[in-house]
Protein backbone atom coordinates (compact mmCIF):
# COMPACT_ATOMS: atom_id res chain seq x y z
CA UNK A 1 0.00 0.00 0.00
CA UNK A 2 0.97 3.51 -0.56
CA UNK A 3 0.07 6.97 0.86
CA UNK A 4 0.38 10.34 -0.95
CA UNK A 5 -0.76 13.77 0.51
CA UNK A 6 -1.62 16.62 -1.43
CA UNK A 7 -3.45 19.91 -0.55
CA UNK A 8 -5.86 21.21 -3.27
CA UNK A 9 -8.23 24.18 -2.33
CA UNK A 10 -8.07 23.48 1.23
CA UNK A 11 -8.71 20.25 1.33
CA UNK A 12 -6.03 17.52 1.96
CA UNK A 13 -6.21 14.34 0.03
CA UNK A 14 -4.88 11.24 0.86
CA UNK A 15 -4.59 9.23 -2.65
CA UNK A 16 -4.16 5.78 -1.45
CA UNK A 17 -3.27 2.82 -3.70
CA UNK A 18 -2.87 -0.92 -3.43
CA UNK A 19 -4.79 -3.23 -0.75
CA UNK A 20 -4.95 -1.87 3.01
CA UNK A 21 -5.42 -5.28 5.24
CA UNK A 22 -3.72 -6.24 8.57
CA UNK A 23 -0.62 -5.66 6.81
CA UNK A 24 -0.52 -2.18 5.98
CA UNK A 25 -3.67 -0.37 7.90
CA UNK A 26 -1.00 0.40 10.37
CA UNK A 27 0.59 2.95 7.65
CA UNK A 28 -2.48 4.13 7.16
CA UNK A 29 -3.65 5.00 11.03
CA UNK A 30 -0.23 6.51 11.37
CA UNK A 31 -1.18 8.86 8.35
CA UNK A 32 -4.37 9.72 9.77
CA UNK A 33 -3.23 10.66 13.01
CA UNK A 34 -0.79 13.25 11.23
CA UNK A 35 -4.13 14.85 10.11
CA UNK A 36 -5.56 14.70 13.79
CA UNK A 37 -2.61 16.39 15.21
CA UNK A 38 -3.09 18.79 11.97
CA UNK A 39 -6.54 19.46 12.13
CA UNK A 40 -7.27 19.07 8.70
CA UNK A 41 -10.87 20.68 8.74
CA UNK A 42 -11.78 18.84 5.15
CA UNK A 43 -9.97 15.52 4.00
CA UNK A 44 -10.60 13.39 1.06
CA UNK A 45 -9.40 9.77 0.71
CA UNK A 46 -8.79 8.65 -3.06
CA UNK A 47 -9.62 4.70 -3.23
CA UNK A 48 -9.43 4.86 -7.15
CA UNK A 49 -6.42 3.15 -7.05
CA UNK A 50 -7.15 0.77 -3.88
CA UNK A 51 -7.54 -2.68 -4.81
CA UNK A 52 -8.73 -4.05 -1.43
CA UNK A 53 -9.60 -3.09 1.97
CA UNK A 54 -10.52 -5.40 5.17
CA UNK A 55 -12.27 -4.67 8.72
CA UNK A 56 -8.85 -3.40 10.30
CA UNK A 57 -8.86 -0.54 7.12
CA UNK A 58 -12.60 0.42 7.79
CA UNK A 59 -11.87 0.30 11.90
CA UNK A 60 -9.02 2.86 11.19
CA UNK A 61 -11.36 5.16 9.09
CA UNK A 62 -14.36 4.74 11.89
CA UNK A 63 -11.43 6.06 14.28
CA UNK A 64 -10.78 8.55 11.90
CA UNK A 65 -14.09 9.83 10.88
CA UNK A 66 -14.72 10.05 14.89
CA UNK A 67 -11.56 11.96 15.78
CA UNK A 68 -12.29 14.63 13.04
CA UNK A 69 -15.91 15.11 14.61
CA UNK A 70 -14.30 16.13 17.24
CA UNK A 71 -12.53 19.28 16.20
CA UNK A 72 -15.82 19.62 13.09
CA UNK A 73 -13.61 18.05 10.69
CA UNK A 74 -14.94 16.35 7.44
CA UNK A 75 -14.44 13.33 6.09
CA UNK A 76 -15.52 11.40 2.27
CA UNK A 77 -13.89 9.09 0.28
CA UNK A 78 -14.35 8.80 -3.59
CA UNK A 79 -13.36 6.27 -6.61
CA UNK A 80 -13.38 3.06 -4.78
CA UNK A 81 -13.62 0.32 -6.45
CA UNK A 82 -16.13 -2.71 -7.22
CA UNK A 83 -14.25 -5.23 -4.33
CA UNK A 84 -13.49 -2.10 -1.97
CA UNK A 85 -17.37 -0.95 -2.09
CA UNK A 86 -18.24 -4.70 -1.46
CA UNK A 87 -15.65 -4.76 1.70
CA UNK A 88 -17.91 -1.24 2.86
CA UNK A 89 -21.49 -2.81 1.89
CA UNK A 90 -20.73 -6.27 4.10
CA UNK A 91 -19.50 -3.95 7.08
CA UNK A 92 -22.85 -1.77 6.68
CA UNK A 93 -20.93 0.84 6.09
CA UNK A 94 -21.76 2.36 3.21
CA UNK A 95 -23.99 4.43 4.83
CA UNK A 96 -21.64 5.94 7.47
CA UNK A 97 -19.14 7.52 5.21
CA UNK A 98 -20.03 9.78 2.52
CA UNK A 99 -18.86 8.26 -0.88
CA UNK A 100 -18.32 9.87 -4.49
CA UNK A 101 -17.10 8.83 -7.91
CA UNK A 102 -14.97 11.52 -9.02
CA UNK A 103 -12.05 13.73 -6.90
CA UNK A 104 -14.77 16.83 -8.73
CA UNK A 105 -17.80 15.69 -7.16
CA UNK A 106 -16.05 15.02 -3.80
CA UNK A 107 -14.45 18.37 -3.56
CA UNK A 108 -17.43 20.23 -3.90
CA UNK A 109 -19.74 18.39 -1.54
CA UNK A 110 -16.65 18.74 0.89
CA UNK A 111 -16.73 22.85 0.58
CA UNK A 112 -13.71 23.20 -1.19
CA UNK A 113 -12.61 26.69 -1.17
CA UNK A 114 -13.33 28.56 -5.03
CA UNK B 1 -23.21 -27.38 -11.04
CA UNK B 2 -20.00 -25.77 -12.86
CA UNK B 3 -18.20 -27.49 -15.85
CA UNK B 4 -16.84 -30.55 -14.63
CA UNK B 5 -17.40 -30.52 -11.02
CA UNK B 6 -17.26 -33.26 -8.47
CA UNK B 7 -15.67 -34.85 -5.47
CA UNK B 8 -12.07 -33.85 -6.74
CA UNK B 9 -13.08 -30.15 -6.58
CA UNK B 10 -10.78 -29.40 -3.44
CA UNK B 11 -8.14 -26.73 -3.39
CA UNK B 12 -5.97 -27.03 -0.08
CA UNK B 13 -3.63 -23.98 0.71
CA UNK B 14 -1.02 -23.84 3.52
CA UNK B 15 0.45 -20.84 4.83
CA UNK B 16 2.07 -19.28 7.41
CA UNK B 17 0.61 -17.53 10.02
CA UNK B 18 2.03 -13.90 8.50
CA UNK B 19 0.11 -11.09 7.38
CA UNK B 20 1.66 -10.91 4.12
CA UNK B 21 0.09 -13.95 2.59
CA UNK B 22 -3.25 -12.97 3.57
CA UNK B 23 -2.95 -11.59 -0.50
CA UNK B 24 -2.00 -15.17 -1.82
CA UNK B 25 -5.27 -16.15 0.17
CA UNK B 26 -7.25 -13.40 -1.71
CA UNK B 27 -6.25 -14.35 -4.75
CA UNK B 28 -6.71 -18.21 -4.14
CA UNK B 29 -10.38 -18.17 -3.04
CA UNK B 30 -11.26 -15.02 -5.76
CA UNK B 31 -10.06 -17.75 -8.29
CA UNK B 32 -11.82 -20.61 -7.13
CA UNK B 33 -15.14 -19.02 -6.17
CA UNK B 34 -15.00 -17.50 -9.93
CA UNK B 35 -14.40 -21.46 -11.07
CA UNK B 36 -17.50 -22.18 -8.52
CA UNK B 37 -19.84 -20.81 -10.51
CA UNK B 38 -19.68 -17.33 -8.43
CA UNK B 39 -20.06 -14.13 -10.25
CA UNK B 40 -17.39 -11.50 -9.74
CA UNK B 41 -19.30 -10.09 -6.77
CA UNK B 42 -20.13 -12.40 -5.28
CA UNK B 43 -16.82 -13.79 -5.50
CA UNK B 44 -15.42 -10.66 -3.86
CA UNK B 45 -18.01 -11.04 -0.75
CA UNK B 46 -16.23 -14.37 0.01
CA UNK B 47 -13.11 -13.28 -0.27
CA UNK B 48 -13.82 -10.57 2.41
CA UNK B 49 -15.02 -13.63 4.42
CA UNK B 50 -11.99 -15.96 4.57
CA UNK B 51 -9.69 -13.04 4.20
CA UNK B 52 -11.36 -11.86 7.91
CA UNK B 53 -11.34 -15.31 8.79
CA UNK B 54 -7.85 -16.06 8.36
CA UNK B 55 -7.36 -12.46 10.31
CA UNK B 56 -8.69 -13.19 12.89
CA UNK B 57 -6.86 -16.80 13.15
CA UNK B 58 -3.24 -14.86 12.65
CA UNK B 59 -4.48 -12.13 15.54
CA UNK B 60 -6.84 -14.08 18.15
CA UNK B 61 -5.17 -17.88 17.81
CA UNK B 62 -1.89 -17.15 16.80
CA UNK B 63 -1.49 -13.92 18.17
CA UNK B 64 0.36 -12.88 15.49
CA UNK B 65 3.18 -14.98 15.44
CA UNK B 66 4.32 -14.94 12.23
CA UNK B 67 5.51 -18.76 12.27
CA UNK B 68 2.67 -20.61 12.56
CA UNK B 69 0.89 -23.23 10.12
CA UNK B 70 -3.25 -22.18 8.75
CA UNK B 71 -4.67 -24.83 6.56
CA UNK B 72 -7.53 -23.68 4.13
CA UNK B 73 -9.60 -26.68 2.39
CA UNK B 74 -11.45 -25.15 -0.68
CA UNK B 75 -14.44 -27.51 -1.92
CA UNK B 76 -17.01 -27.38 -4.85
CA UNK B 77 -19.81 -29.03 -2.61
CA UNK B 78 -23.82 -29.17 -4.73
CA UNK B 79 -24.72 -25.28 -5.06
CA UNK B 80 -22.25 -23.75 -3.08
CA UNK B 81 -18.37 -23.75 -1.77
CA UNK B 82 -16.95 -24.99 1.58
CA UNK B 83 -14.13 -23.23 2.95
CA UNK B 84 -12.26 -25.03 6.08
CA UNK B 85 -10.04 -22.80 7.62
CA UNK B 86 -7.51 -25.27 10.05
CA UNK B 87 -5.42 -23.70 12.76
CA UNK B 88 -3.12 -25.42 15.36
CA UNK B 89 -3.03 -22.54 17.89
CA UNK B 90 -5.17 -21.36 21.10
CA UNK B 91 -8.33 -22.80 21.78
CA UNK B 92 -10.58 -20.32 21.06
CA UNK B 93 -12.58 -19.48 24.06
CA UNK B 94 -16.44 -18.37 23.63
CA UNK B 95 -16.52 -16.10 25.98
CA UNK B 96 -13.88 -14.03 23.91
CA UNK B 97 -16.41 -14.69 20.90
CA UNK B 98 -19.63 -13.08 23.30
CA UNK B 99 -16.81 -9.95 23.78
CA UNK B 100 -15.77 -9.52 20.45
CA UNK B 101 -19.68 -9.50 19.37
CA UNK B 102 -19.38 -6.26 22.01
CA UNK B 103 -16.79 -4.85 20.15
CA UNK B 104 -18.10 -4.87 16.69
CA UNK B 105 -16.40 -1.61 15.00
CA UNK B 106 -12.79 -3.26 16.18
CA UNK B 107 -10.82 -4.99 13.55
CA UNK B 108 -11.56 -8.73 15.31
CA UNK B 109 -15.54 -7.77 15.73
CA UNK B 110 -16.18 -6.37 13.06
CA UNK B 111 -14.15 -9.37 11.25
CA UNK B 112 -16.63 -11.54 12.70
CA UNK B 113 -19.59 -9.73 12.14
CA UNK B 114 -18.29 -9.45 7.99
CA UNK B 115 -17.97 -13.18 7.94
CA UNK B 116 -21.47 -13.78 9.19
CA UNK B 117 -22.78 -10.99 6.69
CA UNK B 118 -21.05 -13.10 3.34
CA UNK B 119 -21.67 -16.89 4.73
CA UNK B 120 -24.51 -18.91 4.48
CA UNK B 121 -23.42 -20.70 7.41
CA UNK B 122 -20.81 -20.63 9.76
CA UNK B 123 -19.51 -23.70 11.93
CA UNK B 124 -17.31 -23.74 15.00
CA UNK B 125 -15.15 -26.25 15.57
CA UNK B 126 -13.11 -26.61 18.65
CA UNK B 127 -13.32 -30.67 18.71
CA UNK B 128 -9.94 -31.28 17.50
CA UNK B 129 -7.05 -32.22 20.08
CA UNK B 130 -5.25 -29.34 19.08
CA UNK B 131 -5.88 -25.89 17.21
CA UNK B 132 -9.62 -25.18 15.92
CA UNK B 133 -11.92 -25.73 12.60
CA UNK B 134 -14.05 -22.88 11.25
CA UNK B 135 -16.34 -24.31 8.53
CA UNK B 136 -17.84 -21.82 6.56
CA UNK B 137 -20.21 -22.69 3.67
CA UNK B 138 -21.68 -20.14 0.63
CA UNK B 139 -24.89 -20.83 -1.26
CA UNK B 140 -25.00 -19.79 -5.20
CA UNK B 141 -27.94 -17.75 -5.38
CA UNK B 142 -30.35 -17.30 -8.42
CA UNK B 143 -29.85 -14.26 -10.58
CA UNK B 144 -31.29 -11.09 -9.25
CA UNK B 145 -30.62 -11.97 -5.35
CA UNK B 146 -27.88 -9.83 -3.53
CA UNK B 147 -25.26 -12.57 -2.47
CA UNK B 148 -23.49 -9.98 0.02
CA UNK B 149 -26.52 -9.71 1.94
CA UNK B 150 -26.54 -13.30 3.21
CA UNK B 151 -28.70 -14.71 6.20
CA UNK B 152 -25.64 -16.45 8.07
CA UNK B 153 -26.74 -19.07 10.21
CA UNK B 154 -23.48 -18.54 13.19
CA UNK B 155 -22.44 -21.47 15.74
CA UNK B 156 -19.66 -19.06 16.69
CA UNK B 157 -15.97 -18.46 15.69
CA UNK B 158 -13.61 -15.32 15.64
Amino acid sequence: MELKRRVIRGVAIVDASGEIDMNSSPKLRSECQKMFKQKDPKVLLNFTAVEYIDSSCIATLIECMEEMEKYKGRMAIFGTQRATRVAFEIARMDKIFKFYDTEGEALKAIGAAD
Amino acid sequence: MPHGAGKTDVVELLIPSNPSYLSMVRSVVGAFARQAGFDDGAADAIVVGVDEAVANVIRHCYKMRPDRGILLRCSIIPGGIELRLRDFGAKTDPVDIVCARRRRLRPGGLGLKMIKQVMDTVRYDASHPIGNELVMVKFRRRRGRAIARGAGRTTGGD
